[in-house]
């Protein structure tokens, strides 16, 4: 299995990928969301991609917009993990196709248990 | 531009939040405190800007710690065993991204948040007087999250890509 | 702090009584730190002095001792497997066999509330596409102070974090600061009373389902078959109860039909009569 960290600062893409890994992703950083699309471009596919929502370069509600755009990307899951947590935003990150939303701070046990609800892993 | 007595009745809210985010990004249990940051030691400082969409008026979120307790953090968090400066930057932006974040939800709703902008200082210069201070203690250290009024933004602010105020400052 | 081995006893002895939880020797560390901030508040300075007051029955203070060595934690959705199987299959079930086609759902040891809400968003989904029909959700658990925090239906962001499913949230919930308080037509779905489960659910109503998870860990085995009888008493016969994944199932006994499906553990009443 293969995970997406799209995430403009390198603590949180730490935290997330340790996270994942000890969840047994193989996982994939990108500093933002045009990294993260380049990286799709190369051939990552990820089962599901963790994604900031302010980032430079771009952002990950645009980042969202365009996977779904790509019917190639159509299998990509894809879950917000942000500091957004106003509902108005959740609203359009759903709307964007994103589909899960974590805010941050979160608990260890937060992703693993989204990613157990949306089927990806099992515990 | 926000209230001044609505600010001040968050600051059991700030430091709730404070505490949280200490527990779940760093994991360590920290104590609300009123003691200040000590005087002259090396400081990690991230200051955020909330933008208010309505009236264009501007909050402040700073996030600052001993340079000592970010070293120690980043240490763990990082997995390096000497920390550089950069290593503490990030540190402390990304605290003060996740603190801004929910000071949005809590005080200035459908604002826009810029992006962090981190510095290693020797001091700061004390907050006016309309500022709003919580702080926690955690390894013997104080952290503090401070949110005040601002007049403006410093210019050299960056904001998000896709935000209105980023598409202002690139022209498009 | 350490605590005496009489104190000790007595507060395990107390507590089952009132809960029926079992605190075997070993559990000191337990009891220590859960009711040395309790000490603080009530201003004593040391655990005796603290156990002679509850000794004295001192009504407030036992309430929050049973209060405090409650485990508490849980979340929306918890497990997955168990919803996805209530909304599949138990519900279409046990409405095809209601007579009433009021669908009772019973949240037993609910704790702060999201078992009985998750289930009652479910509901909300549900009761559309199945006109005529009415559903309630009753909760209930032996901490006031959970039967409140349930009633209030209000939870942190942290608490929102924790296996709630985006969609519901945008839609069941409002935003207060930094806090979401359920709509009004969630919390109308769903009341939450106190209630022991080891004594007999008097003026309970009947139920078409129950959800009784992580909860039997902490009796002991004739407790559990007592909890279990006191469930089935007010199971309609061709309802089901729906256990915990991380507990050993009990034997249940002949009255029931083990009727596991994906990951969740359920159990299906089959009626008094039955051998
Ligand atoms: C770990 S929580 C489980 C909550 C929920 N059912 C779940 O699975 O997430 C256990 C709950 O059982 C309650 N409890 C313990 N003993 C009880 C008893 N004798 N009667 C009713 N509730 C009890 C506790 O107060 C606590 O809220």
């Amino acid at each position: 299995m293969q995970a997406l960290v799209v995430d403009d600062s390198r603590v949180m893409r730490t935290i997330l990928t340790k996270l994942l890994t000890n969840l047994n992703f193989d996982v994939v950083q990108a500093g933002d969301g045009a990294e993260a699309l380049a990286a799709l471009d190369a051939g990552a596919r990820p089962e599901v991609a963790l994604v900031d929502w302010n980032m430079p370069v771009m952002d990950g509600l645009t980042f969202i917009k365009k996977v779904r755009q790509n019917p190639e990307y159509r299998d990509v899951v894809l879950m917000m993990v942000t500091t957004e947590s106003e509902q108005n935003n959740i609203v359009r990150a759903l709307a964007a196709g994103a589909h899960e939303y974590v805010i941050k701070p979160f608990t260890d046990e937060v992703i693993a248990e989204k990613l157990e609800m949306l089927g990806l892993i099992e515990r | 531009m926000i209230d001044p007595a609505e600010l001040a009745a968050a600051q059991p809210d700030l430091e709730m939040l404070l505490v949280e985010m200490i527990a779940s990004v760093l994991g360590e249990q920290a104590e609300p405190t009123a003691e200040p940051l000590p005087a002259a030691v090396g400081l990690a400082v991230s200051r955020l800007v909330i933008q208010d969409p309505q009236d264009g008026s501007f909050l402040g979120v700073d996030v600052r710690a001993e340079g000592n307790l970010i070293t120690t953090l980043a240490a763990t968090l990082l997995g390096v065993a000497e920390p550089a400066p950069d290593d503490m930057l990030d540190v402390i932006a990304e605290l003060g991204n996740i603190a801004a974040g929910n000071v949005k939800s809590l005080l200035c709703h459908n604002g826009q948040l810029s992006l962090p902008a981190p510095q290693l200082a020797f001091e700061h210069e004390g907050d006016s007087p309309d500022a709003i201070r919580a702080g926690a203690s955690l390894l013997g250290n104080v952290m503090e999250l401070v949110v005040m009024p601002l007049h403006s933004a410093d210019a050299k602010t960056r904001w998000p890509s896709g935000s209105a105020q980023h598409s202002a400052e690139v022209g498009v | 702090m350490s605590i005496a081995t009489t104190d000790f006893a007595f507060v395990a002895d107390l507590v089952r009584q009132r809960s029926a939880i079992d605190l075997q020797p070993g559990k000191e560390y337990l009891v220590e730190s859960r009711l040395v901030p309790l000490m603080r508040i009530s201003g004593e300075s040391d655990l005796a002095a603290f156990v002679s007051r509850l000794r004295r029955g001192d009504q407030k203070l036992i309430d929050s001792v049973i209060d405090a060595l409650t485990t508490n934690e849980t979340l929306w959705f918890r497990d997955t497997a168990p919803f996805d199987v209530f909304t599949k299959q138990l519900l279409p079930d046990v409405a095809k066999t209601s007579l009433t086609k009021k669908i009772t759902v019973w949240s037993a040891a609910c704790s702060s509330g999201q078992e009985g809400y998750s289930l009652a968003m479910l509901l909300l989904d549900w009761l559309p596409r199945n006109p005529g029909f009415d559903a309630k959700i009753v909760g209930t658990d032996i901490s006031h102070k959970m039967v409140e925090r349930a009633s209030a239906g209000k939870y942190s962001q942290l608490e929102i974090n924790r296996g709630l499913r985006v969609p519901y949230l945008v839609k069941y919930f409002d935003q207060v600061g930094r806090d979401w308080v359920l709509k009004k037509e969630v919390r109308d779905l769903a009341t939450f009373k106190w209630g022991n489960l080891a004594q007999p659910p008097i003026g309970h109503p009947q139920c078409d389902i129950i959800f009784l998870r992580n909860v039997l860990i902490y009796f002991d085995p004739p407790t559990k078959k007592r909890v279990i009888e006191n469930c089935r008493s007010v199971l309609r016969p061709g309802g089901y109860l729906v256990l915990g994944g991380a507990e050993t199932a009990p034997s249940l006994g002949p009255n029931w039909k083990r009727v596991d499906v994906d990951r969740a553990v359920v159990f299906q009443h089959l009626g008094n009569g039955a051998s």
